[in-house]
């Protein structure tokens, strides 16, 4: 998967938990510091998330805290290699 | 849209009013409009134990209440947003406790697990079943988990009617947990057997993983 492609599928799990986002997602965004995202959301993104790429996400385990979406990309892309 | 105060007790020793009670009443409030209304999702941000206050739509919040929670029932086609907030005041009425619901609970090593059910096929009564089911998958996880709360529902069509099964059989899979500010939240998909089961839903729980 491209970066785009792996922006496109966070986006989409964005939009499934949240219903519609305000503005850009880029990879700039942080999406629980920009509070587009509270603590119980995310676990609905990460979920939207895994269940979208059809895959669990190994990088993301249970301390896991970073949600740039940069760094998201970063694990998507690698995890879909 | 209007307020409404919900029924709401204090159920046995439970020094908080459960999210089941609040729901069931949000359903039949909703339900006496739209019969066919069903809940989507519902969020609960803290406990109280005192008495709660619904609002429907567009109504205004109560003029002193905390929001406890937020979420959103399926009713004519449309999406109808309902809030929870606090009545501040006396704490809740105490009401009698009910025998629990679930039997024969199996934990599958991963957090999830199985187990059946016997219930009046009422919506407070399947939820209340399905609620024991998880709360019991997280106090399986051994004696050091403490505060179990039920936090939210995502992703579900729960008709506010009884159509639900009145014997059936619970699996929950757990799919995300994760440490927030020293508590673990768990998100787990619920899939129920029976006649009339609702479709596969998420729920959401928290506790403390002691030391």
């Amino acid at each position: 998967m491209t970066r785009e492609e792996a922006l496109a599928a966070i986006t989409k799990a964005l939009t499934e938990t949240v219903g519609s986002v305000d503005g850009d997602v880029t990879e700039g965004t942080d999406l629980v510091a920009d509070g587009m995202l509270d603590s119980l959301d995310s676990m609905t993104f990460l979920f939207e998330l895994e269940n979208g790429l059809g895959t669990k996400l190994a990088a993301i385990d249970e301390a896991y805290e970073d949600f740039r979406v940069g760094a998201l990309v970063d694990i998507v892309v690698q995890a879909t290699a | 849209m209007a307020s409404h105060t919900l029924e709401v007790g204090l159920r046995g020793t439970r020094d908080y009013v459960q999210g089941s009670q609040i729901l069931a009443r949000t359903a039949e409030i909703v339900a006496r409009d739209h019969p066919d209304a069903a809940l989507v999702t519902a969020k609960f941000t803290r406990i109280t134990l005192r008495g709660v206050e619904l609002v429907v739509g567009d109504g205004e919040a109560p003029s002193g209440g905390d929001e406890i929670g937020r979420g959103q029932v399926q009713a004519d086609g449309e999406r109808l947003a309902v809030r929870w907030f606090e009545v501040p005041g006396p704490e809740a009425p105490r009401i009698e406790d009910v025998p629990g619901v679930t039997s024969g609970l199996a934990p599958d090593g991963s957090g999830g697990g199985r187990a059946d059910f016997a219930i009046a096929g009422t919506f407070e009564s399947y939820l209340a079943a399905v609620i024991e089911c998880v709360k019991a998958l997280h106090a399986g996880r051994g004696e050091r988990v403490s505060d179990i709360w039920f936090t939210a529902l995502v992703g579900a069509r729960l008709p506010a009617t009884p159509t639900y099964p009145t014997a059936g059989s619970l699996a929950v899979e757990l799919k995300i947990e994760r440490m927030v500010d020293g508590r673990l939240q768990t998100l787990s998909v619920v899939e129920t057997a029976g006649d009339g089961a609702p479709p596969a839903y998420q729920i959401c729980f928290s506790c403390v993983i002691g030391d």
